[in-house]
C-alpha cells in the first residue's frame, strides 16, 4: 500500500512554503499527497486513544476559492497529482472529522495560534497533542522551503529512539538518500549504544545503511548540534519518556527543536511503522 | 505459590470487567456531582434573577442568557452547539465513545446561562454529555479499550440522569435504551453501579427528595379507557414540538444575522411570552409539581394557552441556538397535556368516574417523553420513580407504549437521533450498518498473485490460465504498472475454444475495462450498494491506478460473520 | 556452533519452527518456557484466519483481551482458547486445501506403474473375463476389495467403454473405490490374444492398464497424463509388442 501524507493547506505565502516542503517530501519518498483545504476553522481528529480538536489559525481560511487552484499549481511544479480530501463525517453536525489512517501528517510548528508565533523553540499545543497521540510521524516544516538531501536520525538509545531509527531506515530505503546517525554520548559508555542497537535487532542494518555515525563525546549537547548537516531531514523520537523524567532531565527533542531550523520528522510514542 | 498468584493476576488483568466496574462507580459519582452542580447553580441563578422579573425590560434577560451561552460555547470553547445527546450517540457509534474533555463542563455552563435566565430548556441533556465526557476521559486516563470506554460513557450518562432525577433505574434504562442501545450484562452491570453512585451522591448533597411528591391515586377502568385519549393528544403534541423545533432551526439558519445574535432573538421572544405567562420560563419543574398535586389554579383555557406557549417557547429557545435539552420541557408540556385533557373530559362528561388530574398529568408526561425520545421504557420508569408512586403504572404503560409507536409511524426517528439517522451515522452495535462501518475495504482485499499484461497474446495467456486457479486476472500495463481492466474467465470462453483466435487476440481486447473499481478507503456500505446495482460479486480494488487486489462477496461473508460474532459477544 | 541471541522477551522462540503450536498443531512455534505460552498478534490472526489489520482493530476496540507486553500485544494461550470458545470461533480447523497438501502428491506415471506392476500373458475371451483376470493381478489389494474394484470397473465399462482405441484400454472406476489405497497405481496387463472390448475404434484390445487411486484429484491427473503418453504413436506401437517390463519403465522415464 502506498503511504499517504496529509497536508492541511494554508492559502498564504507561508502556507505555500509549507506545501512546497510537503511536495518535496512526497516526491522524494514516493508518498501520495492528500490535501485538505479547510472550510471551517475547526476540525477533529479521532486517534485510537485520544481525540484532538484543532482550531485553525484564521489565515487558513484566506480566500478559499483560490486555495485549490493554488495548491494544484504548486503540485504541478513537482509533477504530483494531489488528492483533495473532502470530509465525510461531522461531529455535532458541523465539525469535520479528519480520518487518521494517513502515513504522515505535515504540520507547521503551529496550526492553531497566530503564525507570528512560529519560530524556533515553539511548538503549538495542538501540534504537540497530535504528535503525542498519532499513529503516524509528524513532518514539522521549517519556515521556508529548503529541499533536504540527507537524513539524520537522532539516536539516544531509548525505545523511542529505536523507533525513530527504524523510520530513518525506512525513509532511507524509500528515498535512497544517505542516512546519518547522531548520538550525544552524555557520559554513557560508548558501546552502550551498540548494545542497544543489537538488542533492537537493528545492528546489522545500521552497519549496512548508515553513512556516518556521529558520536559526540565532548562538549555540551547544544554545541554539538553544529555538526548536523544544514540540509538534512532530522528524525527525532518525541515524548518517549514519562512526564516526570522529562521534567527532571529535560527532553532532547525540545533542545533540538529550539536549536535546529531544519525540517523534522517527529516520531511520537504511538507511531507504528508499516501500517 | 507466587507463580499461581501471578497466573491468576494475569487472568484478572485481562478480564476487563472488574476495572470497568470499579471505574463505573467513580464515573457515576463524578457525573452525579456535575448534575448536582448544575441543579444548584440553576436554582441560584433563577433565585438571584427573580427580583428583576418585575421590571419591564425583564424580557431581555433570556436573550442575554442565550447569547452569553452561545458565545461561550461557540467562541470561547469553540465547541459547536447542539443539545448533547446526539453527539454522545455519534461518538459511541463511530469513535468508540471518544469525547472532548471540554464537553464535560461546557454544556453545564452554557445551559445554566440559558435556563437560569429564563430560557425554556432542560438541564438533562447537558448533564448527560458532561457525564459521558467525564466517563470517556476517565477511560482515556486508564487507557481502556473502546468497548470499555463506551461502557464508561454510558456510566457517565446514567449517573447524571440518576442524580438529576434522584432515579437510578431511569438512569440505567435511559442509557441503555437511548445512548447505547445494547442490552448486555457487560454494559448493564457497570451502568447500574454508576446509576447507584450518581443517585447516592445526589442524595448526600441535596437530601433524599423525590422530585415530585403526590398523593395516592386510585386508578379505575374509566381511567384506563381515558388514557387512550392521552395517547392521541400526546402523539400530536410530540410531533408538533419536534417539527416546530426543526422548523425554527431552519428559519434561524436562514436569517442573515450573525450566529451569536440568533439566540438573542429566540431568547427575547421567550422573554416576551414570559411577560404574559411566566410559567413557560425555565425548566418548569415548579409548575409540574403544582399540576401533579392538583394545585394548578389556572382554568382550562389558560392551561391550554400555557401549553401552546410552552411549546413555542421551547422551540424559540432551542431552535434559535440556546443551549439545553428537551427532556424537562417535554415533561412540562406533557403534564400540561394531561391536565388540559383531563379538564376537557370533566367538562364534557361531568359524570365520568375519573381519577384526579394529577394522575393525568403523569400520563401526559410519560406520553410526551416516550413520544419525543421514542423510548417507552425510560418514560415508564422515569414517571414511576420521580413520583415515587406505583399506582399509575398500568395506564402509564399503555400511554408510553402506544405513544412511542404512533410517533414512530409519523416520525420514524426520535428527536435525538433524527439528524444521525439522516446522515447514516446511527450505528447500533450488532447491526448491519455497524458491522459494515467497522470493516474496511482494506481488510477484505484478496491478494491476487497472478496479473497479466495488456499486450499479451491470448496464446501466451493460455498456459497461465492452465496453471492458475484464479477465475479473474487483473490486467496491468507492462510499463507503467497501471491497472487496465480485468479478465473474467467465464466471459472469454468463445475465444478460448477458438484456436484461430489465440494468435490474433490480445488480452486487452478481451478484458472487461468497464468494471467499476473501488479504493481501499471507500465505505463498505457504498461498495456493497455498487455491487448490488451492477450485479457483480467481485470488484477490483485500485489505488492510484495500481491494482491492489479483489474484493469478493465470499470473503466479505466470512469476515462479516466473524465481525458480527465478535461484536455481538458470546 | 550454538547461536546466542539477545533475550528481549521473557519467552523466546529459538530455533524457530521447531515444535508445534499447542492450539492447532499447525503453526509451528517452539517455546522454551512451557508454562507461559503467549501468542503474538500475528499468530492469533493466523489462528482466526483474519487479516492482521482486523485483529489490530479488534484489539483497539477491546473485542479481544490482548495485553501490551513490551510494546507488543500478546495473549495467553488459554485465555485465547477460552475467548474463542465463548465466541464460538473456530481456531482448530484446517482448511481443505491444507489437508490435501498433507495427502499423497501426484508423483508421476512411472512410480504409479512401478507400484501397479506389469503382467504378461493374461487370458480372457470377454470383457468381464479380461477384467476379472486383470483384477486378480492387482497388488496391494485386500481380497474383499478385489470384488469391489471389479464391480466398480464393470459398472464404469457399462456406461462407456474405456477402450481408447488402437488396442489399448484404461479401465478405471468412476469414483474413488474407497479401498484405502494411499498412492495411485497403474497395473499393466498384456493379453495373449486380443479381447473384444467395444473400444471406440471397435478393435479388440490387447493391453489393459488399470488405474486405481485414493482421491479423485490424483486420479484425474494420472488419467490425463497417461492418455497424453498414449497419444504418442511410437510409444503406443511399442507397448502393443508387449515388451519387457524394464523397457517399458525406461521408456516412460524418458517421457517424464
Amino acid at each position: 500500500m502506498v503511504e499517504r501524507l496529509l497536508h492541511v493547506f494554508r492559502n498564504t505565502p507561508l502556507g505555500r512554503e509549507t506545501l512546497l516542503q510537503s511536495l518535496h517530501f512526497c516526491k522524494t519518498l514516493g508518498v501520495d499527497l492528500h490535501i485538505y483545504v479547510p472550510e471551517s476553522k475547526q476540525f477533529l481528529m479521532y486517534f485510537d486513544h485520544d481525540m484532538v480538536q484543532v482550531d485553525l489559525d484564521g489565515s487558513y481560511l484566506t480566500s478559499p476559492k483560490s486555495a485549490e487552484t493554488h495548491a494544484q499549481q504548486l503540485a504541478e511544479m513537482f509533477d504530483i497529482q494531489p488528492s483533495f480530501f473532502v470530509p465525510k463525517n461531522f461531529t455535532a453536525s458541523q465539525l469535520p472529522d479528519i480520518p487518521t489512517y494517513f502515513g504522515y501528517m505535515c504540520c507547521p510548528r503551529s496550526i492553531s495560534d497566530l503564525s507570528s508565533k512560529i519560530g524556533l523553540g515553539y511548538i503549538g499545543p495542538k501540534v504537540r497533542r497530535i504528535i503525542k497521540s498519532s499513529t503516524f510521524p509528524v513532518f514539522m516544516t521549517g519556515g521556508v522551503f529548503k529541499p533536504w538531501t540527507s537524513i539524520t536520525v537522532f539516536y539516544g538509545g531509548s525505545n523511542n529512539a529505536n523507533k525513530a531509527l527504524r523510520w530513518g531506515l525506512h525513509l532511507n530505503r524509500a528515498s535512497g538518500l544517505p542516512l546519518d546517525m547522531f548520538t550525544y554520548v552524555d557520559g554513557r559508555k560508548p558501546d552502550y549504544f551498540d548494545e542497544q542497537l543489537r538488542q533492537a535487532e537493528l545492528w546489522d542494518e545500521v552497519q549496512e545503511k548508515v553513512r556516518t555515525w556521529h558520536k559526540i563525546e565532548r562538549g555540551g549537547f547544544e554545541e554539538s548540534l553544529y555538526a548536523v548537516s544544514h540540509n538534512a531531514l532530522l528524525i527525532v523520537g518525541a515524548y518517549g519518556h514519562g512526564l516526570i523524567k522529562e521534567f527532571l532531565f529535560g527532553s532532547k527533542m525540545e533542545t533540538i527543536q529550539s536549536w535546529m531550523p531544519n525540517n523534522m520528522l517527529l516520531v511520537g510514542p504511538h507511531c507504528v511503522l508499516g501500517q | 505459590m507466587f507463580k499461581t498468584v501471578r497466573l491468576k493476576w494475569a487472568i484478572v488483568r485481562s478480564d476487563d470487567r472488574l476495572i470497568v466496574i470499579a471505574l463505573a462507580g467513580v464515573v457515576g459519582a463524578c457525573s452525579g456531582v456535575a448534575a448536582v452542580a448544575l441543579n444548584r447553580s440553576l436554582h441560584f441563578l433563577a433565585g438571584s434573577l427573580h427580583s428583576l422579573q418585575g421590571y419591564w425590560w425583564a424580557f431581555i434577560l433570556p436573550a442575554i442568557g442565550a447569547t452569553l451561552s452561545a458565545l461561550f460555547l461557540n467562541n470561547f470553547l469553540k465547541e459547536r452547539a447542539g443539545h448533547g445527546v446526539p453527539e454522545v450517540v455519534y461518538a459511541v457509534s463511530r469513535y468508540g465513545g471518544l469525547l472532548r474533555f471540554r464537553s464535560s463542563y461546557s454544556r453545564l455552563v452554557s445551559s445554566c446561562l440559558t435556563i437560569g435566565s429564563g430560557g425554556s430548556a432542560g438541564p438533562e441533556a447537558p448533564v448527560v454529555i458532561s457525564g459521558a465526557a467525564l466517563g470517556s476521559n476517565i477511560a482515556k486516563l486508564f487507557s481502556l479499550k473502546e468497548r470499555q470506554r463506551i461502557t464508561l460513557v454510558g456510566c457517565g450518562a446514567a449517573g447524571a440522569i440518576a442524580s438529576i432525577f434522584n432515579a437510578p433505574i431511569t438512569g440505567l434504562v435511559f442509557t441503555v435504551e437511548v445512548v447505547l442501545g445494547e442490552w448486555r450484562s457487560f454494559n448493564i452491570i457497570p451502568i447500574a453501579i454508576a446509576a447507584v453512585a450518581g443517585t447516592e451522591v445526589s442524595r448526600l448533597l441535596q437530601g433524599n427528595q423525590i422530585a415530585f411528591q403526590h398523593q395516592k391515586f386510585t386508578i379505575g377502568l374509566p381511567d384506563i379507557a381515558a388514557s387512550f385519549g392521552v395517547v392521541v393528544v400526546a402523539t400530536a403534541l410530540s410531533v408538533v414540538l419536534g417539527r416546530l423545533l426543526k422548523g425554527m432551526n431552519r428559519v434561524a439558519g436562514r436569517t442573515p444575522l450573525p450566529q451569536w445574535v440568533r439566540p438573542a432573538v429566540g431568547g427575547a421572544m421567550v422573554g416576551l411570552i414570559g411577560i404574559g405567562l411566566p410559567f413557560v420560563l425555565g425548566e418548569g419543574y415548579h409548575s409540574i409539581q403544582e399540576m401533579i398535586q392538583g394545585t394548578f389554579k389556572q382554568g382550562l383555557l389558560l392551561a391550554a394557552l400555557v401549553m401552546v406557549a410552552k411549546v413555542a417557547a421551547t422551540a424559540f429557545t432551542l431552535g434559535w441556538g440556546g443551549s439545553g435539552g428537551i427532556f424537562a420541557p417535554s415533561l412540562m408540556i406533557g403534564s400540561l397535556v394531561g391536565l388540559v385533557y383531563h379538564r376537557m373530559l370533566v367538562w364534557m362528561l361531568p359524570t365520568a368516574m375519573l381519577s384526579s388530574e394529577g394522575c393525568f398529568a403523569l400520563l401526559g408526561m410519560a406520553g410526551l417523553v416516550s413520544g419525543m425520545l421514542q423510548a417507552p421504557l425510560t418514560a415508564i420508569f422515569l414517571v414511576v420513580e420521580i413520583t415515587g408512586g406505583y399506582d399509575v403504572v398500568l395506564p402509564l404503560i399503555i400511554v408510553s407504549a402506544l405513544t412511542s409507536t404512533f410517533c414512530y409511524y409519523i416520525e420514524p426517528a426520535s428527536f435525538y437521533l433524527r439528524d444521525l439517522i439522516e446522515k447514516g451515522q446511527f450505528l447500533r452495535p450488532g447491526t448491519d450498518a455497524r458491522v459494515l462501518s467497522d470493516l474496511t475495504v482494506g481488510e477484505l482485499v484478496d491478494k491476487v498473485t497472478t496479473t497479466v499484461s495488456g499486450d499479451m497474446l491470448l496464446r501466451d495467456f493460455l498456459p497461465i490460465l492452465e496453471s492458475s486457479r484464479q477465475h479473474r486476472f487483473p490486467v496491468v500495463d507492462r510499463h507503467s504498472g497501471n491497472y487496465q481492466g480485468i479478465i473474467y474467465v467465464d466471459r472469454i470462453r468463445p475465444y478460448l475454444f477458438d484456436p484461430q483466435m489465440h494468435a490474433v487476440l490480445m488480452v486487452e481486447q478481451v478484458m472487461d475495462a468497464g468494471v467499476p473499481t473501488v479504493s481501499a478507503d471507500d465505505e463498505l456500505a457504498d461498495v456493497l450498494a455498487l455491487m448490488e446495482r451492477r450485479g457483480l460479486n467481485t470488484l477490483p480494488v485500485v489505488e492510484k491506478h495500481h491494482f491492489v487486489g479483489m474484493l469478493s462477496k465470499s470473503t466479505l461473508l466470512d469476515h462479516y460473520r466473524k465481525e458480527l460474532i465478535v461484536q455481538a459477544g458470546n | 556452533m550454538p547461536v546466542r541471541i539477545e533475550l528481549r522477551r521473557k519467552f523466546i522462540y529459538w530455533p524457530p519452527f521447531e515444535g508445534r503450536c499447542r492450539v492447532c498443531r499447525k503453526f509451528a512455534i517452539a517455546c522454551r518456557n512451557d508454562e507461559i505460552m503467549e501468542l503474538t498478534i500475528k499468530e492469533v490472526a493466523l489462528h482466526l484466519k483474519i487479516p492482521i489489520e482486523t485483529l489490530h482493530r479488534w484489539v483497539r476496540q477491546g473485542k479481544i483481551p490482548m495485553q501490551r507486553n513490551r510494546g507488543e500485544y500478546t495473549i495467553r494461550q488459554e485465555m485465547f482458547e477460552r475467548w474463542a470458545d465463548e465466541h464460538k470461533l473456530n481456531i482448530h480447523s484446517q482448511s481443505e486445501e491444507v489437508q490435501q497438501d498433507g495427502e499423497a502428491v501426484f508423483d508421476g506415471v512411472l512410480p504409479a506403474m512401478q507400484r501397479g506392476g506389469i503382467f504378461y500373458d493374461l487370458q480372457g475371451d470377454s470383457k468381464e473375463d479380461a477384467l476379472q483376470a486383470a483384477v486378480q493381478r492387482i497388488p496391494n489389494l485386500e481380497r474383499i476389495d478385489r470384488k469391489i474394484v471389479f464391480e466398480k470397473l464393470l459398472e464404469r465399462e457399462q456406461m462407456a467403454s474405456t477402450g481408447i482405441g488402437h488396442g489399448v484400454a484404461l479401465p478405471h472406476p468412476r469414483a474413488n473405490p474407497g479401498v484405502g489405497l494411499m498412492l495411485p497405481q497403474i497395473t499393466t496387463c498384456f493379453f495373449l490374444k486380443p479381447v473384444p472390448y467395444d473400444a471406440v475404434d471397435h478393435r479388440p484390445v490387447s493391453v489393459l492398464m488399470v488405474l486405481l487411486s485414493g482421491s479423485t484429484k490424483l486420479h484425474l491427473s494420472l488419467l490425463s497424463k497417461l492418455s497424453f503418453y498414449l497419444r504418442n504413436v511410437p510409444f503406443r506401437e511399442f507397448l502393443l509388442t508387449a515388451p519387457p517390463a524394464r523397457d517399458i519403465l525406461d521408456k516412460v522415464a524418458v517421457m517424464e
